[in-house]
């Protein structure tokens, strides 16, 4: 199954934000929001998503 | 790790589990993931309901590696097709990302990418029970 325009759109934008943010690889940020996401059952909003990669990676906030 | 340049292509070995530990796939793989965490554990607010184990396998150029790169995968499916079986049959799931950049200085109409998998290449991704996964990324400018 593939992710349509507005799924990705809304991915690209929050992982760019968390990105810039930590200073983080985007791949690595969109492969973590993939996996949070995906343990969470649902898409993580911004909030979420830059608590959970920024633990994962060890950066702080 | 780092975003991929023009031209460049990554291949990431994705391993989900109910209960696996992760160091025992890092292991029995002999790789090291660049991110790994056992069903519980607690990352932010975010508790992980099974165990997660995410690799970079290879990465390189689609002129020189890739396709040593995809009978790299192969091998490693073969070497280790025991623990794979297993780790299925046990309701785990293994993914194979194929991850490729895209020249976005382009004009409307152009093909942004072509990828050309053999049957003999997904054949054995088949009859390993593997998923597979294509991303498409923007090169960072050089």
């Amino acid at each position: 199954m593939g992710k349509g325009t507005d799924a990705l759109r809304r991915e690209n934008k929050v992982a760019g934000d968390i990105a810039k943010k930590l200073g983080a690889d985007k791949n690595a940020v969109h492969e973590l929001l993939q996996e949070g996401s995906q343990m969470e059952g649902r898409a993580l909003t911004y909030r979420e998503g830059l608590e959970y990669v920024a633990k994962a990676l060890g950066k702080l906030l | 790790m780092r975003h991929m340049t023009t031209d460049e292509f990554k291949i990431d070995l994705n391993l989900h589990h109910p209960s696996c530990d992760p160091e025992t796939i890092t292991a029995a793989l002999a790789l090291k993931p660049w991110f790994a965490k056992e069903n519980g554990d607690k990352v932010g607010n975010v508790t992980h309901k099974k165990t997660a184990w995410l690799c970079q396998f290879r990465r390189g150029t689609f002129d020189e590696g890739f396709a040593t790169a995809l009978e790299d995968v192969v091998t490693l499916l073969s070497d280790y097709e025991a623990f794979f079986a297993e780790f299925i049959e046990q309701g785990g799931e293994v993914e194979l990302v194929l991850n490729s950049t895209v020249d976005t200085a382009v004009e409307e109409g152009d093909k942004l990418l072509e990828l050309s998998l053999h049957p003999w290449f997904l054949k054995q991704l088949g009859e390993h029970g593997i998923n597979l996964r294509v991303q498409a990324w923007s090169a960072e400018s050089e």
